[in-house]
C-alpha cells in the first residue's frame, strides 16, 4: 500500500514537472509556491502545479500513513501493547501538528 | 542545467542518508545554501521534503529482510516526538551555543562509544553481518532516552536525529548496523512529516526546485538501499564515526560561535 503510494507520488511529481517543462521550457526559479491543499481542487492554478503539489502533499502523509498501517496490521494480529505504541504516535504526529499551528 | 544539478545533488544526498540513516537533509542544507545560493527556509524547507524522499525510497524499495524493525522504530519514535516537542517548547529557553556544546558532546561520545566497541570484539568472533534476524534490542532505557534527546536536538537546531540514533541503536542497543540504518530512514521520515506539512501550509515550498532534488533523493536512497546490503560492516561504521567526528567538530564550533 505505502510502496503504491510512493509511486503515486513520484508519478504525480514526474508528470507535473515534465508538464511544467515542456510548458515553459527553462522556467524561472524558483516559481511559484506549492497549491494549498484546500486549492488542489479548485485552484485556478496550472494542472501541473497541482500534479506536482498534490505529489509533495502525498509525500507528507505517507510516513503517517505507514504508522496507520503498522497500527492496523498489529490490531489484525491482536497485538494489543503494539497497537498501543503506533496509536502513541500517530497522536504525538497530529499534536505536533496542532503545536506548530500555534 | 540548475535543475540536473539539484538532482544529482539530491541522488548524492540520497545514497549517504540511506547507508547512513540520516535522512540526508544535513548534507542538503549546506549544499543547497552554499552551491544554489537558496535562502536558508527554501534550503530547508527543501530539504525536509527531501528526508521524506530518502524515507519513502529507502522503505518503499528495501530487498524483503533487509527493511526497517518497525516495531523498534514506533518505540523509539515515542521518545523522540516527545523530545522534538519539549525541545520546540524549550528553544527559547536554552542557548543555541550550549546545544550545539551538547549535541557535539554526544557526537563525540558516541563516535568513541562505536569505535571501543568495534575494538573490543574478539579477533576470532564470526564476522559481524549488517542484517540479521537474531538479535534483541537492549538498554531500552538508554535507547528511549537518546532518542528523546536526539528529538530535543532536533527541534531546537533543526539537525536530523539519525545522526544519535543509529550509533545508540548499534552500539548501545546491539542492533545490527543495517537494520539501525534502516529503522533510522523509517524514523526520520515520521518527523520530517510534520515539518514538512507546516512548511507546504506556509507556502515555502517551492515544487520547481523541490522536485528536482526528492526525484533525485529517492533515486539515491534507492540506489543506497542496494548499496548497503553489498557494504561491509566496517566501512559503514568508518563512516558513521567520521561523520560523527565532522559534525561535532562543526557544532563544537558553532557553539562557541566561530561559524
Amino acid at each position: 500500500m505505502a510502496q503504491i503510494i510512493s509511486i503515486l507520488a513520484l508519478g504525480l511529481m514526474l508528470a507535473g514537472f515534465g508538464g511544467e517543462l515542456a510548458l515553459h521550457g527553462n522556467p524561472a526559479l524558483p516559481g511559484p509556491p506549492a497549491v494549498a491543499p484546500q486549492g488542489l481542487a479548485s485552484a485556478p492554478a496550472s494542472p501541473f502545479l497541482v500534479c506536482m503539489s498534490a505529489g509533495i502533499l502525498l509525500f507528507a502523509v505517507l510516513p503517517a500513513l505507514r504508522v496507520l498501517l503498522a497500527l492496523l496490521e498489529y490490531a489484525r494480529r491482536r497485538d494489543w501493547r503494539n497497537v498501543f505504541v503506533a496509536a502513541v504516535v500517530l497522536l504525538e504526529l497530529a499534536g505536533s501538528t496542532q503545536l506548530h499551528r500555534l | 542545467m540548475i535543475l540536473l544539478a539539484l538532482f544529482l545533488t539530491g541522488v548524492a544526498a540520497g545514497i549517504l542518508g540511506a547507508v547512513l540513516g540520516l535522512g540526508g537533509g544535513m548534507f542538503l542544507v549546506p549544499a543547497l545554501t552554499l552551491f544554489f545560493h537558496l535562502p536558508v527556509r527554501t534550503a530547508v524547507a527543501c530539504s525536509i521534503v527531501g528526508v521524506l524522499a530518502t524515507s519513502a525510497g529507502a522503505i518503499a524499495f528495501a530487498p524483503r529482510g533487509r527493511g526497517a524493525d518497525v516495531e523498534l522504530a514506533l518505540r523509539l519514535e515515542i521518545a523522540t516526538t516527545a523530545g522534538a516537542l519539549a525541545g520546540s517548547l524549550a528553544a527559547g529557553l536554552l542557548s543555541s551555543g550550549a546545544l550545539s556544546v551538547l549535541f557535539a558532546v554526544v557526537a563525540f561520545f558516541n563516535a568513541g562509544y562505536t569505535a571501543y566497541k568495534a575494538r573490543r570484539r574478539p579477533v576470532h568472533a564470526p564476522p559481524e553481518a549488517l542484517f540479521t534476524r537474531d538479535y534483541r534490542p537492549r538498554r531500552w532505557g538508554i535507547g528511549l532516552s537518546a532518542s528523546a534527546l536526539a528529538g530535543m536536538l532536533s527541534g531546537l537546531l533543526g539537525i536530523g536525529g539519525g545522526i544519535i540514533k543509529v550509533p545508540v541503536m548499534y552500539s548501545v542497543m546491539e542492533v545490527p548496523l543495517g537494520v539501525a540504518t534502516a529503522t533510522s530512514n523509517f524514523m526520520v521520515g515520521i518527523t520530517a512529516a510534520v515539518s514538512a506539512l507546516v512548511y507546504y501550509l506556509r507556502g515555502d515550498i517551492y515544487p520547481m526546485i523541490t522536485i528536482p532534488i526528492a526525484l533525485g533523493v529517492f533515486a539515491g536512497a534507492t540506489a543506497g538501499v542496494w548499496l548497503l546490503t553489498r557494504l561491509r560492516v566496517g566501512w559503514v561504521r568508518a563512516a558513521l564515526i567520521g561523520l560523527l567526528i565532522v559534525m561535532g567538530v562543526q557544532m563544537l564550533l558553532r557553539g562557541f560561535s566561530v561559524l
